[in-house]
């Protein structure tokens, strides 16, 4: 009678004091609105997923509107995009999205635990999503996440983030004091930004011949590399001022004056509201669109 | 020995903690009757965004809308008869004195709710001699938050000091031909509309004046008269602010004076207006 009452005493603590799915939740909220997908799987998806260079995060919304969220963040936590959007809603389909300028400021996330042993992840993360990407002042929705959940594992193929304009593959990777940096966005043609707050715009003149190295500076106006950073006072970009020296060694035509080039560039760049923020941009390699 | 007498305590505690009762459904009854007789209609939750509730199936179809304080916005049905469907509505115009909406609770905590209705619905909803059915029913159901498109939608105010808010809103070209000025109508359970009017292509963001002159960007208080069933508009002046646009939906504020022109002497103060609407559904 003995063994009985210690086989039940042990089936209890096995049955209640190791890992339950209490400790494990996958709570999504947009405004007031807050599910928790584990709790409530008819949900539909709802996946974290974790690869050597981010952490994305997808689900599916309600039925009734068709609405989906998607984020993705680099693997310190900063946000790389996020967007929440409705799909066949009366007269169109309606989207939110990050702010588009130094996004990492102005959302924010963190790892509070990843444990790639058991592949879970504890993450939160929170902030807003407009429906004019570009305008912080227009008609926006709060996303917030707390995430504790098992990840799925991926390996990228592609280390660098990919750009196209006009289907044509660009980027832009140089070092900033010494710390790599590469370009994720390109709103305009030739305008490289990242998460961060940094800004490159690259330019090649017409006529420039290929193989040669052309020395610029802040009132160059046929090669030149220029330099920015969003000011989070002004909601502008502060341009640097700059001085370096840049080439193409291939260009292809696309009709009318329109080229894409292949090239190199070096530059320093000073803040010109505090002279000793100084970036040394070496090791610039871009294929850009103009 | 001993043991066999804690043994019913240890299969409790065991018991307590293997229940998962996190995936159970939660309680829903709904019933609904036309002329009598129990229809297939079934609804195992209702819908809340700001403070309407909402029982429907999809984004435009909804069955019933109601604010969580109790009053009806409109009720919309389709039944299949004479080989098509064919919808019938609740009265557009003052339908607290039309149709018996008791929301019985509403459980903001646990977020359920209970209330029963009886009433007519018509084939025309601005024509009480239009084809009705006689519905009622009653349903106790879970909330839940919605996530739309464009959240919380609404219409609040302070008619001469008391709170007023929209339960059902559509939009209205007053001139058909002109796709461009629109009017927002929204109304409550009670006798008042208010009226929002502005140009969907050229309405920057500001304040704009208006009186009873005025074409657009104006909003206007409207009466329903139960002896003419008819809305009486209000002659009305003051100042609209429009503070945000985005895409099918406006967002402002306003107060204005209202002044009944066949009695000068009736004022209605309106103030304090807030809203956030969108384009659809139109009439």
């Amino acid at each position: 009678m003995k063994n009985v009452f210690y086989l039940i005493l042990i089936n209890f603590f096995l049955s209640c004091s190791t890992e339950t799915t209490e400790d494990k939740h996958f709570k999504i909220s947009v405004d007031n609105a807050t599910v928790d997908y584990l709790a409530k799987p008819e949900y539909g998806i709802a996946s974290i997923g974790v690869s050597d260079i981010g952490i994305s995060v997808s689900v599916h919304l309600q039925d009734i509107y068709n609405g989906y969220l998607n984020l993705g963040f680099n693997r310190e936590g900063k946000l790389l995009g996020a967007r929440l959007y409705f799909n066949g809603y009366g007269d169109g389909d309606y989207e939110y999205k990050n702010f588009r300028h130094y996004r990492s400021n102005y959302f924010n996330a963190s790892i509070i635990k990843l444990d790639e042993k058991t592949k879970t992840i504890w993450f939160k993360f929170n902030g807003k999503l407009y429906a004019d990407d570009n305008n912080l002042n227009s008609y926006y929705r709060e996303v917030s996440g707390d995430i504790k959940a098992n990840y799925d594992y991926g390996v990228s193929t592609n280390p660098y983030p990919s750009i196209k304009i006009n289907g044509i593959e660009q980027y832009c990777r140089a070092k900033f004091n010494d710390k790599n940096w590469y370009a994720r966005f390109e709103y305009e043609s030739s305008v490289f930004t990242a998460e961060d707050p940094y800004k490159i715009k690259i330019h090649v003149g017409l006529t420039s011949a290929p193989n040669t190295n052309f020395t610029f500076e802040n009132t160059s106006s046929s090669n030149y590399v220029k330099f920015y950073k969003f000011n989070t006072q002004t909601l502008t970009y502060d341009e640097f001022i700059v001085s370096g020296n840049m080439a193409y060694s291939y260009r292809e035509f696309h009709g009318g004056n329109d080229y894409s080039h292949i090239g190199t560039f070096n530059l320093t760049a000073t803040n010109p509201n505090n002279p000793s923020d100084v970036i040394n941009i070496t090791d610039g390699v871009f294929r850009n669109y103009q | 020995m001993r043991y066999l007498k804690i043994l019913p305590i240890l299969l409790f505690i065991f018991s307590s903690c293997s229940i998962d009762d996190k995936n159970e459904e939660p309680k829903h009854e709904f019933s609904f009757y036309v002329n009598g007789e129990l229809t297939h209609y079934s609804f195992n939750r209702a819908f809340i965004d700001g403070s309407i509730i909402t029982l429907r199936n999809n984004y435009d179809d909804y069955f019933l809308k109601f604010s969580k304080d109790g009053k009806l916005g409109k009720m919309d049905i389709s039944i299949f008869e004479f080989g098509v469907n064919r919808p019938f509505y609740s009265y557009n115009n003052f339908n607290s004195h039309f149709f018996d909406f008791q929301l019985i609770s509403y459980d903001e905590v646990n977020k359920r709710v209970r209330a029963q209705f009886a009433g007519y619905l018509y084939n025309n909803p601005e024509d009480r001699n239009s084809e009705g059915k006689y519905v009622n029913g009653s349903f106790d159901l879970p909330v839940e938050t919605i996530i739309a498109p464009l959240g919380e939608l609404h219409n609040k105010t302070k008619i001469n000091g008391l709170d007023w808010e929209t339960t059902y809103h559509f939009m209205k070209k007053e001139i058909p031909s002109n796709y461009h000025n629109l009017t927002l109508h929204t109304l409550s359970n009670d006798e008042y509309k208010i009226m929002i009017s502005f140009n969907r292509q050229n309405t920057p963001l500001g304040s704009y004046s208006f009186d009873e002159n005025s074409i657009t960007h104006k909003v206007q208080l409207a009466k329903f008269d139960l002896g003419t069933n008819s809305y009486a508009p209000y002659n009305c002046s003051g100042n609209l602010t429009i503070t945000g646009r985005v895409r099918g939906a406006i967002k402002g504020n306003y107060t204005f004076t209202a002044v009944n022109p066949t009695n000068p002497s009736e004022v209605i103060q309106v103030t304090n207006g807030e809203f956030f609407l969108d384009y659809s559904p139109t009439q």
